[in-house]
């Protein structure tokens, strides 16, 4: 077990998405919470109520940013005007890290606003480490990527998802962000066992966990980010706990957004696998 | 393309299947994405896996059903009031129609239904309730876009009021750029109120009615004002001094000199009261 990350980015606790629905909550009783994450994008191109609340959240609690559009796996150029905006974001909020999704969203300048899967092949793997780098020199900070839930694969692929994310993090030199609920989805929606994908993941370079719900469909799972974690996933979360040791972790909860308090409970629940308690729901 | 790579084909393909307006099936078949990848018509398995549950259409067929229902997700938050006026199998044909028409091209969801209430106008046009629809459409985007709109310090009244009457011909009022004048063709704005306050809902002839839409204290407001009101607001944003404004606005009002003054006088107060200026510029000293 390796408690330590290469950048020794700091194990933050335990911490939740920053929503909409909770802002008044947290500036009226400024509860228990050791971190927020932000979707990047709900803070940029505005200057309205949003970016109000968060300024004054983030005078009291770290903030990590987390984006849905960086799109790094695109064929389309890298947009370097985004950037500046991400890193203007960090820099306003003081973000302890950022960062956002392995896949693509959009190509010949559209956005589909989705997580679309890449191939996992040599050349995609190649593109992707070259506009990490890329990414990484302008924003002059480590990107913290996430395994994203997907629905399908490509016939092309050679290699499994883990192996690519794992030769993407250690030749790009980025941080993983290690989506448990992302695991158990995929492997449910592919026919893999979760444990097997969990030991491909270079340890060293998970900076950040989190935690959700989805939508079973029988079939297939979706990742709603919606209700309570799923006994499963806690499995997965205890098996990475046991390999990783206390990592930051963070409970996505953006579909039938319950009262504050009920998040505080959830997260908590996170405790029962780390060696230091974080208190979150008093 | 022939330079472009498998990767970008792949990519390319895979959009134009998930984005076409009749679904992934016929995404598949359709001319965009036959051009990149023709072998996905005839055997779409030699493209995209199956898993032990699904086909894969079926797996396709996730994310083009999920890019479809969160874009219009997005437009039914930001146009509540026109979804009641329209029903909802309308309103949604309208945003599917729309979204086919106008994909978005931005990496945040602010700018993408700029273009929705004018494409209602197209779209309904010769409908029942077109008229309603298209100017409460209007209102919905302006508070979407004074919402986020960039901050700027307003302009306390006391400042406008020492303003020497001598210095009007000259000065310049800075308007927020969160404000929106809007010209409607109907009372949109009542509608709107007695939606809002569950009253019955007024008639909505065609009746010229003028509306301004601003940010608050973070949050955004609508206000019907007369057409002098508008007509004011509208000539200090276009840079005029504020003496031919308020000249070019009120000329044709019928009332006494000294009654003017006050009345001229109470709109500005309320304005600034409002947030709506934000700041005083002299040309001769820039």
């Amino acid at each position: 077990m390796n408690s330590r990350n290469r950048w020794n980015l700091p194990d933050l606790g335990l911490g939740v998405g920053l929503r909409t629905a909770h802002f008044r909550h947290i500036v009226e009783k400024w509860p228990r919470m050791d971190w927020f994450e932000i979707l990047s994008e709900n803070f940029i191109d505005t200057e309205g109520r949003p970016l109000h609340y968060l300024d004054r959240i983030a005078e009291r609690y770290a903030i990590v940013m987390h984006g849905v559009s960086l799109s790094i796996g695109s064929t389309d150029p890298v947009d370097f005007e985004f950037l500046g905006k991400l890193k203007a974001l960090a820099a306003r909020v003081r973000a302890v890290w950022m960062g956002d999704h392995i896949c693509w969203t959009g190509v010949a300048g559209l956005n589909g606003h989705d997580l679309y899967p890449v191939p996992y092949t040599e050349e995609s793997l190649e593109h992707l480490i070259e506009r990490v780098r890329i990414a990484q020199d302008f924003l002059e900070r480590p990107l913290v990527l996430e395994n994203p839930s997907t629905y399908l694969t490509f016939r092309t692929s050679s290699m499994p998802e883990e192996e690519f994310i794992a030769r993407l993090a250690e030749e790009a030199d980025c941080g993983l962000l290690l989506d448990v609920n992302n695991v158990y989805v995929t492997c449910r929606n592919h026919d893999l066992d979760p444990f097997e994908y969990l030991k491909a993941i270079p340890y060293d370079r998970v900076v950040q966990i989190h935690l959700a719900g989805h939508s079973d469909h029988g079939t297939h799972c979706i990742d709603t980010h919606n209700g309570r974690v799923i006994d499963p996933v806690w499995d997965l979360y205890a098996e990475v706990q046991r390999r990783r040791g206390n990592t930051a972790t963070l409970l996505e909860w953006d579909a039938d957004i319950p009262k504050f308090d009920v998040l505080q409970r959830e997260v908590a629940r996170a405790n029962r696998f780390r060696d230091e308690r974080r208190v979150v729901n008093g | 393309m022939p330079d472009s790579t498998p990767l970008d084909r792949l990519e390319r393909w895979m959009q134009a299947v998930v984005m076409h307006p009749g679904g992934a099936a016929s995404g598949i078949s359709a001319a965009g994405a036959r051009g990149l990848l023709p072998e996905a018509v005839r055997d779409l398995e030699t493209v995209v896996t199956r898993s032990k549950q699904l086909t894969a259409l079926d797996r396709l067929g996730i994310y083009a059903e999920m890019y479809s229902v969160r874009l219009v997700e997005v437009l039914t938050a930001e146009y509540p009031t026109t979804r009641g006026i329209l029903g909802n199998e309308a309103f949604e044909r309208g945003c599917r129609a729309f979204i086919a028409r106008h994909p978005s091209t931005e990496r945040t969801l602010q700018a993408l239904s700029a273009g929705f209430p004018q494409f209602l106008k197209r779209h309904l046009q010769g409908r029942r309730n077109a008229r309603l629809a298209v100017d409460v459409a209007r209102i919905e985007r302006a508070m979407e876009e004074v919402f986020d709109a960039q901050r700027a310090e307003p302009l306390a009244f006391e400042v406008l009021r020492k303003i020497p009457p001598d210095r009007w011909g000259v000065l310049r009022l800075k308007l927020t750029p969160a404000l929106r004048l809007l010209k409607l063709e109907c009372d949109a704005d009542g509608y709107m109120t007695a939606v809002r306050s569950r009253r019955s809902r007024p008639a909505t002839r065609a009746r010229p009615s003028f509306v301004i839409v601003y940010r608050h204290n973070f949050r955004a407001w609508r206000l019907p004002v007369s057409r002098e009101q508008f007509r004011l607001l509208e000539a200090l944003g276009k840079g005029w001094p504020i003496g031919r404004a308020v000249y070019a606005s009120c000329r044709t009002l019928r009332v006494r000199p000294e009654r003017l003054a006050s009345l001229v006088s109470g709109w500005f107060r309320g304005f600034a009261a409002e947030g709506l200026f934000v700041g005083v510029t002299d040309p001769e000293q820039s």
